[in-house]
């Protein structure tokens, strides 16, 4: 202790009142006249973290029973008051001790009840506050032989909110809490040397200014011990938090159990964490150890490793409230995983993941992966080898079959070599597929090819009118890159017998919230037999070629195109059925068809026709039509030829292509007959 | 009792429908265009609407200058709900993303987007109820 500047007035020892008050130096011994005042002025006095100015002390009344102690500025603890007034009118100065029942304590114009005791021959200070009714913070602070002291700190039902004079400004703002428990703090010349602390709380509020980081009726307990040695903590720490709610954006924590046991260092560059166990309720726990740098205020490492932790518990209180803005926002997640995770210096060093049997369904049932086992040894440099094994996938609604899959993996480059996926009935073959994480977003690229599946399955899964025969082709380089799928070349199937070409196909957005496809499609020697048996359309035979042009999709519906069907050129059979004579005719309205009903067509199950055709232009909603050729105030449909032949004309130009599909639905599905005037 | 409250679906609605039939704005970008796409989003935002409102109401959540929303005071959202308020939050941005995004697209003109997302920014601000918070042009939060 330092005194520096003082005036005693009367008898008393220059540091002796305060010394006895701060416990550092020898108390009085003399008992004082009745009468007398005695008066001490000290400029500033310190020591093991405290310092006080412009101390002043009058001791009056009867038997001096009267204390005013003045103090101009507290330093406690790195924080600081000033003008703090400490009065006891049942001050008692016996041989050994002084003591002091009923005193008050003024800071910051607030009066608090508090009494203390200075033991002089074991030099012991007892000082207790009672802030508040129930409400009792209690200090007893020795000087021991050997030069060091020790502090014990005795809190029953203390508010929180109390000790925000320590807490970081950046932190929270403490709104209610209780604290129960006891501090232990021994320390020698140097300072304080060790930390022994068993503490509950109880109904913690916090919030910071923007809400974003809060916590409510939040109740646990923390044991810490700590011991410095030289310029270093060794610490031990064991928190259980049993109770309470709380947001640290994007996280939340429902009431429920979540304990952390770790033990580390501290020094004036980090915190160090060299053993740590974290355990989350539903997730599952974990083995820590890692350091936070304190002058940058980061994560400097941190491994973390965990074994059977619930998938869907992991994914929905860790991992989700990060993806919201990614298309794993909303998953149904169930499985176990096994996670090893070292992070150094802002970044991912190595993750070895292993999944046990894990099911991931999109919420909008774009994607889904069920039966995974994976082990996914990653690290930052360096190839490594992922294995995954699929027992059965979806996307976008086309179920794909069981598959192992091993990744060959360089730091952000992933490869498959070649890799065939069971796709109804068929195989999707990738080739070459290479992606990589390039700033954060995702690139990829694969060709391949497909060999046939069956058509009925394709278009079931797409929930499209069910079509017959089988699809099969070959896929030429296809790339995603900036949310965009491109195909260079064409993409070439056979189907209905015959073949489709789609060029220029382009997909924004393909998992977005509003996916956009534009393509060109050239369909050859479509087999109409296949295609009208298909559509219970009624039977139609022949050959067509169909061309799409311009096509637009949005969120998968047609909003643009110039389509048009004809007869394709060449020689083969050119039949048409009664049924599908009327289906034609329905489809553009009522017309041709009653002409068959009233005319001796009617005897006619088949007719032959010369050729066929049908155009559609959509734009906005509406299809213009047309057909084979014009036709007076209309466009033929079917032309005849040979016999018995038959014409049919469209009259209608513009259809709703809702109506239109409607239209085609209700044929397609059989259950009503085609509307005959 | 409540007589005299505003109606703010009915005028969530209608603001809505303003910005769909809104003439000549953004050059010649036609924002009434309708897609499939623009017919889920607007569907998406409509259901989410019910969900937001009161937190436009109290200020929780406000309109930025960019044309989306903001969680601007999550103090004025239960603890509980407020990671989800932050998710709508997040899906509604994404839906406006998408829709600006997918407006410019219909119109054949994808670069247009900036000047759709702009014009729908303003709007949204204009017809905000009395009460909803928004963001000025210098980024600080104002009270309709």
């Amino acid at each position: 202790m330092t005194g520096r500047g003082g005036r005693a007035v009367g008898r008393l020892p220059r540091q002796g009142l305060l010394g006895a008050l701060l416990f550092a130096a020898p108390i009085i011994s003399l008992p004082a006249p009745a009468s007398q005042e005695i008066h001490l002025t000290i400029a500033d006095i310190g020591g093991p973290g405290f310092s006080a100015e412009s101390v002043s002390a009058r001791l009056s009344g009867p038997g001096l029973s009267r204390l005013e102690l003045h103090l101009g500025r507290l330093a406690l603890a790195g924080r600081a008051w000033r003008d703090l007034s400490l009065a006891c009118a049942d001050t008692r100065i016996e041989p050994s001790a002084i003591r002091c029942g009923r005193g008050r304590l003024v800071v910051h114009g607030k009066s608090v009840p508090v009494s203390f005791a200075y033991l002089a021959a074991a030099k012991k200070l007892e000082f207790s506050v009672t802030p508040a009714p129930a409400e009792q913070w209690r200090v007893v602070a020795a000087r021991l032989a050997d030069g060091s002291w020790q502090a014990t700190v005795t809190i029953n039902g203390g508010r929180v909110s109390r000790l925000a004079p320590w807490l970081h400004a950046q932190w929270p703002r403490i709104g209610q809490g209780r604290l129960e428990g006891v501090v232990k703090l021994r320390g020698a010349a140097g300072g304080l040397a060790a930390v022994d602390a068993a503490v509950s709380v109880a109904g913690l509020a916090f919030s910071n200014a923007s809400g974003l980081h809060a916590g409510d009726k939040v109740g646990g307990a923390l044991r810490l011990r700590a011991q410095r040695r030289g310029g270093r903590w060794d610490w031990r720490a064991d928190l259980d938090w049993r109770k309470g709610e709380v947001f640290w954006q994007p996280l939340y924590f429902a009431e429920g159990g979540r304990h952390l046991t770790a033990r580390g260092s501290l020094d004036a560059r980090s915190v160090t964490l060299e053993r740590g166990t974290l355990a989350l309720d539903g997730v599952g726990s974990a083995d820590l150890a890692g350091s936070w740098d304190r002058a940058g205020g980061r994560l400097a490492d941190l491994t973390l490793s965990a074994g059977g932790l619930d998938l869907g518990g992991l994914y929905r209180v860790l991992l989700q409230p990060f993806l919201q803005q990614t298309a794993l926002a909303d998953l149904r997640v169930r499985g176990a995983a096994d996670l090893e995770w070292q992070y150094r210096d802002g970044a991912t060093r190595k993750l070895d993941l292993r999944l046990a049997q894990a099911d991931i369904e999109d919420g909008r049932g774009r994607f889904a992966l069920h039966g995974l086992n994976a082990s996914v040894p990653w690290t930052a440099r360096g190839p490594a080898r992922a294995e995954l094994a699929i027992g059965g996938a979806q996307l976008l609604h086309i179920p794909l079959g069981a598959v192992r899959v091993p990744v060959e993996m360089n730091g952000s480059s992933f490869a498959l070599g070649r890799l065939e996926l069971p796709v109804l009935g068929g195989r999707l073959t990738l080739e070459d597929f290479r992606a990589s994480l390039l700033n954060g977003s995702w690139q990829w690229h694969f060709s391949g090819g497909l060999t046939p599946v069956s058509m009925e399955d394709f278009t079931r899964a797409l929930d499209l009118p069910v079509m017959h025969g089988t699809l099969s082709g070959v896929i030429p380089g296809v790339d995603y890159r900036d949310r965009t799928v491109t195909v260079d070349g064409a993409l070439l199937f056979k189907v209905f017998d015959g073949t489709a070409v789609v060029k220029d196909l382009v997909i924004y957005d393909p998992l977005g919230r509003a996916p956009r496809l534009n393509a060109n499609l050239d369909m050859r020697d479509l087999d109409l037999g296949l295609l009208t048996r298909t559509f219970s359309f009624g039977n139609i035979e022949g050959r067509v070629d169909a061309q799409v042009n311009d096509l637009a999709l949005s969120a998968w519906q047609p909003v643009r195109f110039d389509a048009r069907v004809a007869s394709s050129a060449g020689d083969y059979p050119r039949k048409i059925s009664q049924k599908a004579v009327e289906n034609i005719s329905a489809l553009g309205g009522a017309g041709a068809a009653a002409a068959i009903q009233r005319s001796f067509l009617r005897f006619f199950h088949e007719f032959r026709y010369a050729k066929l055709g049908l155009s559609c232009v959509l734009r906005n909603g509406v299809c213009l039509m047309g057909g084979v050729e014009r036709a007076p105030q209309g466009y033929v449909i079917v032309k005849g030829g040979g016999i018995p032949a038959i014409t049919v004309i469209g009259y209608n130009r513009y259809v709703d292509w809702d109506e239109l599909l409607e239209r085609l639905k209700r044929i397609t599905q059989g259950n009503v007959q085609p509307v005959v005037h | 009792m409540n007589t005299l409250r505003p109606n703010y679906p009915a005028l969530f609605l209608a603001a809505l429908l303003s910005l769909w039939w809104m003439p000549g704005a953004a050059r010649a970008a036609d924002l009434e265009i309708n897609t499939p796409a623009i017919s889920a989003l607007k569907q998406s935002m409509q259901q989410r609407y019910g969900q937001l409102a009161p937190y436009y109401g109290n200020g929780a959540v406000g309109l930025t200058r960019d044309g989306m929303v903001a969680l601007r005071d999550a103090g004025a959202v239960p603890l509980a709900q407020r990671q989800r308020v932050s998710a709508l939050v997040a899906q509604e941005n994404q839906d406006r993303a998408a829709l600006y995004r997918e407006i410019a697209r219909a119109n054949g003109h994808p670069e247009w987007e900036a000047e759709v997302r702009a014009t729908f920014a303003q709007r949204w601000i204009d017809k905000a109820a009395p009460g909803w918070w928004y963001q000025g042009a210098n980024g600080n939060w104002a009270r309709k």
